[in-house]
């Protein structure tokens, strides 16, 4: 009898242990999608969690908090994290320091080519991919179609002249007094708008082959069309020197400006959202976007995706919770429920979406010509000196091609593929 | 003449007050007004300062069940800062007023240099403690846990009730002590039975101050935490932000619930905050 307890408690003592070391833990850290105020990313990893026995220690925060406790970690070579942010402007640093598993080797066949290409491009470095995109930030051209008309313009600009002269028509028929509002703020979202104004005049800061080009006519071009659409041709309202995203945004909901040219693809619910804009349907979203001519269109895409940092102790319950959470199923639900932008090709055809979303036909136009950032591992110091020089510009303190001289000799001896910039 | 200045200076005096007033409050005031506005409300011209409809959505979010979004976190917040807050001043409290009654009455070498080490360490800014805290802390497997908070909140907010019940304690006069440890009251019995009671405006000015700096301590939070499990109010607040931009009416909405705790002990203990702060201010 007494070997029989024995016996039984060790067997409950086996199968108790067992149960405790089936229990694995990761832990996720992201910032949260702009959009997702109901909290359908938590909801849908508790889903994650009842499906697969994985716990999750989710933690969500704001970007610039996710930002430093995921460096802090990778620094310090912490193993805190299974499941880390990570964001397109990251990619060449991470990969640089080599902090991040290849996911190849865990992606079952045809995974990544189901994803869109832009995003799943911006992840990979050397024909590896680091990262699975989360959430597809790329950005579009917003005009109020009502501010128009009014001026007697039937369609949005197609060239950065024709944004000068509808602006001037708009200005002189008094729908408004700057027809654009920029977040040129020095803080790092002016780089995106650099970035975005160079590609548009197939301006860029470097070429591929290592020289240095934003010094060079086109880019200069670029930067002098933002001073001038400022100071000269008076345009773009003067406190977007002082504007963030969010700041020059609500200038447009306002109804003070009629032209948004890189808006977060929650503009356009946004604009018709009676409790946050003033101007309810009288926003489109236009088929092609403003350069120096059509055939330069560029939109920014600044994409964040998922990644599994090479101290993670359960790398294969990280891949499946990316796996599960970054799924056509998940994504159409997360799309049907927030209007966040899919992440999987075949969901821009979904009929269902588009009865919701009828103007996504125009975002996947838009897409089609989507940039990323320049992917050095030294970004965020280009962003930096990029931001004091050109809100130096934008000051009226030195010319445009002075600020670029500025830049490019930041540039000169940095390394880009293994070329030293020159 | 004389009548003429006495009321002219009785109508400076209440409309300076007046002034005042209305620079602490408004801000306030705004916060509240912000928080039940839509924001197309906030950023219409000319502004709205009293909105058209009330927008009561994020207090719903906040004290329903079932909510999701940062708005649900914020509940766990409050209940994770108030058991912080509340636990760093009932210790620093106990510990502070006995520390102060030592600096007080007791006369060893050392003492005046110990006292000044103590408040020394107030002049040190969190930004150049916080890596050796986070190192402890990691150490000692406190990471995301409330008992990290409250250690570090105790850590700022000890030498400033120490400094605060001194001052009280040396305004009772020794002679009560005498009398009672002749009656045969001990140390202990003394402190609790006698000091303790007659400083209890002293307690209470120290406590309101502890809570507070612990109620609104973001940047040792925002490091030591990052789950529900011990994030606090302050740092769920700063979750509004996303990266397009910040959710003002939600994040009003949830500065007022936040702001409510603090508040409210003030307006309970404030005839004691005032006492115990100018005790000892007047000789004889």
């Amino acid at each position: 009898m007494r070997i029989l307890k024995r016996c039984a408690l060790a067997l409950a003592a086996v199968v108790l242990t067992a149960g405790f070391a089936c229990a694995e833990q990761i832990t996720v850290i992201m910032p949260r999608h702009e959009m997702d105020l109901k909290g359908v990313w938590e909801r849908q990893t508790r889903e994650f969690e009842k499906a697969t026995g994985i716990k999750v220690e989710f933690i969500q925060m704001s970007w610039d908090e996710v930002q430093t406790k995921v460096m802090t970690d990778l620094a310090a070579k912490g193993s805190s994290y299974d499941v880390i942010e990570f964001d397109n402007g990251w990619v060449a640093k991470f990969a640089a320091a080599g902090w991040v598993e290849p996911l190849d080797s865990f992606a079952p066949k045809g995974y990544f080519d189901s994803l869109l290409p832009g995003l799943v491009k911006t992840f990979t470095v050397g024909g590896k991919h680091l990262g699975v995109v989360w959430n597809n930030d790329t950005r579009f051209f917003f005009y109020n179609k009502a501010m128009l008309a009014k001026a007697g313009i039937k369609a949005p600009p197609k060239t950065w002249a024709e944004v000068v002269d509808q602006s001037k028509k708009l200005k002189a028929a008094k729908v408004c007094e700057y027809p654009v509002a920029e977040y040129w703020n020095q803080e790092w979202a002016l780089a995106n708008s650099v970035a975005f104004y160079l590609y548009s005049y197939s301006g860029n800061y470097f070429d591929e082959k290592g020289n240095i080009t934003i010094n060079k006519p086109a880019s200069v071009a670029a930067l002098k069309f933002m001073a001038d659409s400022l100071q000269k041709d008076k345009i773009v309202n003067p406190s977007s020197v002082t504007l963030s995203q969010e700041a020059a945004a609500d200038l447009f909901y306002r109804g003070s400006s009629a032209f948004f040219f890189q808006g977060p693809p929650s503009t356009y619910s946004y604009a018709n959202d009676a409790t946050k804009s003033s101007v309810v349907g009288q926003v489109e979203v236009a088929s092609y976007l403003p350069a120096k001519d059509a055939k330069l269109q560029t939109t920014l895409t600044l994409p964040e995706a998922f990644a599994i940092p090479k101290t993670s102790g359960h790398k294969a319950a990280a891949w499946k919770y990316i796996q599960y959470m970054i799924s056509a199923e998940r994504d159409k639900a997360r799309a049907t429920e927030i209007g966040s932008l899919p992440l999987f090709k075949s969901l821009y055809t979904d009929p269902e979406l588009l009865k919701l979303y009828p103007y996504w036909e125009q975002f996947g136009k838009q897409s089609s010509v989507a940039r990323a950032l320049p992917l050095v591992d030294w970004y965020d110091e280009l962003v930096q000196t990029t931001i004091v020089a050109v809100q130096k510009m934008l000051l009226g303190a030195q010319t445009p091609q002075a600020t670029a001289d500025g830049i490019a000799a930041y540039l000169k001896g940095k390394k880009y593929n293994g070329v030293v910039l020159h | 003449m004389v009548n003429r200045n006495g009321s002219f200076g009785r109508f400076g005096l209440y409309a300076a007050v007046v002034l005042v007033c209305v620079a602490i409050l408004a801000p306030f005031g705004w916060l509240i007004v912000s928080s039940i506005s839509y924001r197309v409300d906030l950023t219409t011209v000319p502004l709205k300062w009293i909105p058209q409809s009330l927008n009561l959505q994020n207090y719903r979010e906040i004290f329903a069940a079932g909510s999701g979004g940062v708005n649900a976190s914020l509940k766990i917040g409050l209940l994770n800062s108030l058991v912080i807050a509340g636990g760093s001043t009932v210790f620093c409290l106990l510990a502070g007023s006995l520390a102060a009654y030592v600096f007080s009455r007791l006369h060893f070498r050392g003492k005046n240099a110990t006292f000044s080490f103590i408040l020394l360490t107030q002049f040190m800014p969190m930004i150049v403690l916080i890596i050796p805290i986070y190192m402890i802390m990691s150490r000692l497997r406190l990471l995301n846990t409330i008992l990290a908070l409250v250690v570090a909140d105790c850590a700022f907010t000890l030498p400033l009730v120490i400094w605060l019940m001194l001052s009280y304690f040396e305004s009772i006069p020794r002679d009560l002590e005498e009398v009672a440890r002749i009656d045969g009251c001990s140390r202990f019995g003394t402190i609790f039975r006698i000091i303790m009671p007659l400083s209890t405006p002293g307690l209470a000015a120290s406590g309101i101050f502890a809570f507070i700096i612990a109620w609104n301590e973001f940047f040792s939070a925002l490091v030591l935490s990052s789950t529900l499990r011990s994030k606090t109010i302050s740092v769920i607040i700063s979750e509004y932000s996303s990266k397009v931009g910040v959710d003002y009416v939600a994040m009003a909405a949830g500065g007022v619930v936040a702001s409510l705790p603090p508040v409210i002990l003030a307006l309970v203990f404030q005839k004691y905050i005032v006492e115990g702060l100018t005790a000892g201010a007047v000789k004889g």
